[in-house]
């Protein structure tokens, strides 16, 4: 659905390879040194709300990292302070929606890692697996394994497997929010698109009918 | 030969199997696969004959698969001396006659595997129905007939005649069959048992809820058996294929309701209704019966009235709790099995040979056919109750039964009427067996001879057979009385035991019987004046009138029920919820607060403003943005004023030590807005608004009170609590397993199974969510060009859809709102004729509705 | 024997009577929100089914009575779901409004035309 929108040659942000670096093959100061070797900033981006703001743009961007990193934490610490599978998601997912204001769906697109739906199955399995694992052992189902380890910087560190199926819960989270704004953002924008260009076309058609 | 294994469950099981089995043989083998299916019933038929000493003696087979046992539901059987007659009559009579249809049915029968696979599913249920022990087993196999035999009647599914009378069958078996279920289990919870044979052995207390109970059961039964006045049924399912009739209206099914009765006789006979509603309702078939046999000119219909005449008089029999009685009705019993279902196999021969059963059209049978006419003579004769035939003995035993000398159980004069009433209802039965034998096969001279084959010797074999068994049974009368012995003895015995014989010595009886057979042979003679008295009579009320008066009643009231209540408006719908939560439990409330019955938290103990006096800021929050989101019909400002909403929920978290609530709850509002900013964007400005009038103010009236009733309650209730909550242990637990945020150890581990069915939930949801969206992406990518073309005239098709129905009628109606013009996720749906022809659901209802 | 305080319980009514009043709108996004509100006040009742309100169900801070846990529990998911629903029930509003060019509940015609089925058994 989403690989749909992005369109094929469009060079990933991040890390795509400009025209511009490959400038020098001579010997010669590079024509264009003064310019960026990557482009960070995509040009073809169409914010899904009014004009395009660089600001918040690269706000997005800048965040992104964060904002996941905040999302692993409240997953990960969420046993012991509030937080947990769903609220992780759902900031993680906050980090896609924020990169979709901003950009559109373009942007969205280049952004998530994986489709919605990939993500919900991917939870899924995991969720499912871990509640159906003890039965291997023929322990009860969604039996809780720990094992805690001393590690050298961490200090005492705790595994258990209830981190494993929040985990499930945090991607399944993040595969509903995701494809809620894939179908109701992304989509509904591509269809409007089409729609304005297709009666454009119809509407210079029309003219050039009756003339 | 003492010791026979309990088979019954793996014949039941048998006759599953070989229905599996026929459908895709008969293909191959047309109507032999009949000789297949005989094969259950013949197995449980021997099975029954080598259990006869051991039953005899006085130990019942018995076995029980459980089922629910906590409800006293449980596949109990248990065969008797009652049940060994009914296997019988039922498997015994049941193989005859499948050998029979192997020789009916045309290879080219329509359907023919399916009837044979019914026919055996049939004969297992009624297996069932006889040998159980357990009162909702019996119920279960009960229905299994009655569903069975609905399709066995309606086999002849194209003509509208079949599907009514199985129909009428099946709405009348089933509908008593649910009171009879609550019969049953008022009789259960009485006794504390829902065993048949510990209930018989000890019947609960007398009292209006045994009578109530047992008036329920034989309300069952009668229907069952088609007792007046609920026969009407029998002779309509008279369209079923002949055997059909031989075996299910003459030998099987309807012995059903005879059969509980007298399974339950030697409990309840003395009790309250039984005797009164059992005599009278008997007597009262057994004469309209057999008066209506005598008017019918289709054999096959005659036969049929003849069936309900003798149904009348078994129940008559097996309900009247004496030891005569009792043996009288078991030789009955068999000898009209025997009889009956022979005379329905000739009736099919003729059928078959001539193509008519009409007596009107009929005549010189007999000369040709001369060993059809002698066995349908026997089994006429025995059904007209002549010696040496087993009719005879058993009407014998009937009328000694109601001799006033005879008795115990009925007083006198009872017992006057109830011999009278046999004794016209016997001579009706020789009346309309001698009009049997003379329409079908006697020379008439106004009648022109058909031409006709004599069948064939197979076909001829059945009812050859079986009329020999009623000669045979006759000279030998001892073989039944054994049977009847054994199922008798546990009635109240009359002054001295009474035996079925041929020869009792110049009795009482003897007279009675002589009488009955010169009247008889009189009303034969004097058909003719019997027709003109049976024209003359008016004519009463019909049973079957009565019943399309009932199914044309249902049938007007639930149109008009639906045509009340389903509208087709949600909000109608929603409102009747509404007011019904309001009525049933909101009228138990104001009740309880009346009377003192609900505790009301009053100052001092629980009554309380609020935890901190901070509630009161996020309070006005809530109520006043959720009442402004109300009032609002712009949608932005709406939205807005729904997230403000939202975050003072959270607010309210915080403040009642709910961190994990707030946190999750601000980020699902945010998202919430944000998807709602979505969607909006491209709906209209404004929501459709109301008029003002009664109608929005009942709206707001019965919201208001649903909310307070909601709000009340919840008070009540946490006030009413008295035990401490269960997540006291949750704190141990999580200290063992070593988290401190009690509510993510909640969701992540103790209760998890529940987390895990709600993150299916959600991912469902997505997917939802993605394919409502994106329905309709490849139609678009297929039919572009159409699409195009169509363009020209979206308008036009917009108009034409909106115009068969404006939406809203009635109470709640609505002005409909203008499609916003700058809404341009309208215009796919005028563009894309594809997508409306394979689509929405709006689309189709509009397109239906032209 | 405790109560929730009284003003909750108003609050209650209130979301619980707004929430219904939206449900029983013809516009399908009232409906929406009306679904969304009663969320809230589903909520909102099951937190008040704690007895004492307190220190929040965490065992790290300090000790005392806290909070009763399984409420909270149970709402949190009550918030998941609810947004699940609202979202999907987004999505079929967009779908009718794709449709019809109608934010607006249709009726069933189905139940119409049974109901229909009645008129001419009682004009006879």
């Amino acid at each position: 659905m989403t690989d749909d929108d992005a369109a094929p040659g469009r060079p990933a942000p991040g890390r795509a390879e400009g025209e511009w670096g490959r400038a020098d093959r001579s010997g010669a100061p590079p024509e264009n040194w003064e310019a960026p070797r990557e482009r960070w900033l995509s040009t073809g981006v169409r914010p899904a709300f009014g004009p395009r703001s660089v600001l918040l743009e690269v706000a997005a961007r800048l965040l992104t990292p964060a904002i996941l990193t905040f999302a692993v934490f409240l997953l990960v610490s969420g046993h012991d302070r509030p937080g947990g599978g769903f609220a992780g998601g759902l900031v993680a997912s906050m980090a896609y929606v924020l990169r979709y204001i901003a950009g559109g769906r373009h942007e969205l697109a280049a952004g998530m890692p994986l489709r919605p739906n990939t993500l919900l199955a991917a939870g899924l399995l995991v969720a499912c697996g871990t509640a159906a694992a003890p039965l291997l052992a023929g322990h009860p189902v969604l039996k809780v394994y720990s094992y805690t380890a001393h590690l050298p910087v961490f200090g005492k560190v705790k595994f258990a497997s209830y981190l494993l199926f929040e985990s499930g819960v945090f991607l399944i989270v993040v595969g509903l929010v995701l494809s809620v704004v894939a179908a109701l953002g992304a989509r509904m924008e591509a269809e409007e698109e089409e729609v304005r260009d297709r009666r454009r076309r119809g509407a210079a058609g029309r003219e050039g009918g009756a003339q | 030969m003492n010791d026979v294994p309990m088979l019954l469950p793996a014949i039941l099981v048998l006759h599953a199997a070989v229905a599996v089995l026929l459908p895709p043989l008969a293909g191959r083998f047309g109507a032999r696969v009949f000789l297949l299916a005989a094969l259950p019933p013949a197995a449980a038929a021997v099975w029954a004959l080598a259990g006869v000493p051991r039953i005899l003696a006085g130990s019942p087979p018995q076995a029980s698969i459980p089922w629910a046992p906590a409800l006293g539901i449980g596949l109990d059987f248990r065969v008797d001396a009652l049940a060994l007659a009914m296997v019988l009559l039922v498997s015994g009579v049941g193989a005859v006659i499948f050998g029979y249809c192997a020789a009916y049915f045309h290879a080219g029968e329509r359907g023919l595997g399916r009837l044979a696979a019914i026919m055996v599913l049939f004969a297992g249920s009624m297996l069932g129905v006889v040998t159980t022990d357990n009162l909702f087993a019996l119920y279960v196999f009960w229905e299994l007939t009655s569903i069975t035999s609905f399709l066995l009647v309606g086999h002849d599914d194209r003509k509208e005649h079949a599907r009514r009378a199985a129909t009428q069958a099946l709405v009348t078996t089933t509908g008593t069959g649910l009171l009879m279920l609550i019969g049953f289990i008022m009789l259960g919870a009485a006794a504390g048992d829902y065993s048949i044979s510990g209930l018989v052995a000890d019947p609960p207390e007398g009292g209006p809820w045994l009578t109530a109970a047992l008036v329920l059961v034989l309300v069952g039964a009668f229907a069952k058996s088609a007792q007046v006045p609920l026969h009407f049924w029998l002779p309509g399912a008279m369209i079923a294929p002949t055997p059909v009739s031989a075996y299910l209206h003459a030998a099987a099914m309807v012995k059903g309701g005879v059969y509980l009765v007298a399974r339950l006789a030697p409990g309840f006979a003395e009790a309250g209704a039984w005797q009164v509603l059992v005599l009278s309702v008997g007597l009262a078939t057994m004469v309209v019966g057999g008066w209506r046999a005598l008017r019918q000119d289709d054999l096959k219909l005659l036969l049929a009235y003849g069936t309900v005449s003798q149904l009348g008089f078994l129940t008559l029999l097996g309900g009247a709790g004496t030891q005569v009685a009792a043996t009288a009705m078991i030789g009955v019993l068999l000898a009209h099995g025997l009889f009956k279902s022979a005379l329905f196999l000739v009736v099919g021969i003729i059928d078959h040979q001539t193509g008519t059963r009409s007596i009107s059209r009929l005549s010189g049978l007999g000369r040709r056919m001369p060993v059809l006419a002698a066995a349908a003579g026997l089994a006429a004769a025995s059904m007209a109750g002549l010696p040496p035939l087993i009719g005879f003995p058993a009407k014998e035993a009937a009328l000694e039964a109601f001799m006033p000398s005879a008795a115990p159980a009925p007083p006198a004069a009872a017992a006057w009427a109830v011999l009278a009433g046999v004794a016209v209802g016997s001579v009706l039965t020789f009346a309309y067996s001698a009009r049997f034998v003379w329409g079908a096969f006697s020379d008439k001279s106004t009648v022109a001879e058909r031409p006709s084959e004599p069948p064939a010797a197979p076909f001829a074999a059945a009812p050859v057979a079986l009329s020999a068994a009623s000669l045979v049974l006759g000279v030998i009368p001892w073989a039944v009385d054994g049977l009847a012995q054994g199922y008798a003895h546990a009635l109240p015995a009359g002054p001295k035991p009474y035996h079925l014989a041929l020869w009792h010595g110049l009795t009482p009886t003897l007279l009675v019987t002589a009488l009955v057979v010169a009247a008889g042979v009189l009303m034969f003679l004097r058909r003719r004046a019997v027709g003109r008295l049976q024209n003359a009579m008016p004519r009463w009320p019909d049973a079957e009138y009565g019943y399309h008066m009932f199914v044309h009643g249902v049938y007007t009231a639930a149109l008009s029920v639906t045509r009340r209540t389903q509208s087709g408006s949600l909000p109608v719908y929603l409102g009747i919820i509404l007011a019904t939560i309001l009525v049933l439990p909101g009228a138990r409330l104001a009740a309880g607060l009346a009377t003192g019955g609900i505790d009301v938290p009053g100052p001092g103990e629980g009554l309380r403003l609020w935890n901190n006096p901070l509630e009161l800021v996020v309070a006005a929050v809530i109520v006043v943005t959720s009442i402004a989101t109300l009032r609002e019909h712009r949608r932005f400002p709406a939205l807005i004023l729904l997230s403000v909403l939202g975050f003072g929920m959270a607010g309210l978290f915080v403040l009642h030590g709910a961190p994990d609530l707030a946190l999750t709850l601000v980020l699902v509002e945010t998202l919430t807005t944000i998807i709602l900013v979505f969607v909006l964007r491209r709906l209209p400005t404004t929501f459709s608004v109301r008029p003002d009038g009664w109608p929005k103010r009942l709206t707001v009236l019965l919201c208001t009170a649903a909310g307070t009733f909601i709000a009340v309650s919840l008070w009540l209730m946490t006030a009413a609590r008295t035990h401490p909550p269960i997540s006291t242990g949750y704190t141990d637990l999580a200290k063992k397993a070593g988290g401190s945020n009690l509510v993510n150890m909640i969701i992540a581990d103790f209760r998890a199974l529940d987390t895990l069915g709600e993150v299916v939930v959600v991912a469902t949801a997505a997917v939802a969510v993605a394919s409502l969206v994106l329905l309709n992406r490849r139609d678009r990518v297929v039919d572009e060009p159409a699409a195009e073309n169509a363009a020209e005239a979206p308008k036009d098709r917009r108009s034409d859809e909106e115009d068969p129905e404006p939406p809203g009628t009635g109470a709640l109606a609505l002005p409909r709102h203008p499609a916003g013009p700058e809404s341009l996720g309208a215009e796919p749906s005028g563009q894309d004729p594809a997508r409306e022809a394979g689509g929405a659901d709006a689309d189709e209802g509009s397109d239906d509705d032209r | 024997m405790t109560a929730p305080g009284l003003l909750m319980v108003a609050a209650v009514a209130v979301l619980y009577s707004t929430g219904f009043y939206l449900l029983l709108q013809r516009s399908l996004m009232r409906v929406v929100f009306g679904i969304v509100i009663l969320g809230h006040a589903a909520n909102l009742s099951l937190m008040l089914t704690d007895r004492a309100i307190t220190l929040p169900p965490l065992l790290t801070g300090k000790e005392g009575a806290i909070s009763d846990p399984l409420p909270q529990a149970m709402a949190l998911t009550a918030i998941v779901i609810t947004f699940g629903v609202t979202t999907f029930l987004l999505a079929l509003a967009y779908r009718v409004w794709l449709g019809d060019a109608n934010d607006e509940v249709p009726a069933d015609l189905e139940d119409r035309r049974i109901g229909r089925l009645s008129e001419p058994e009682d004009q006879s």
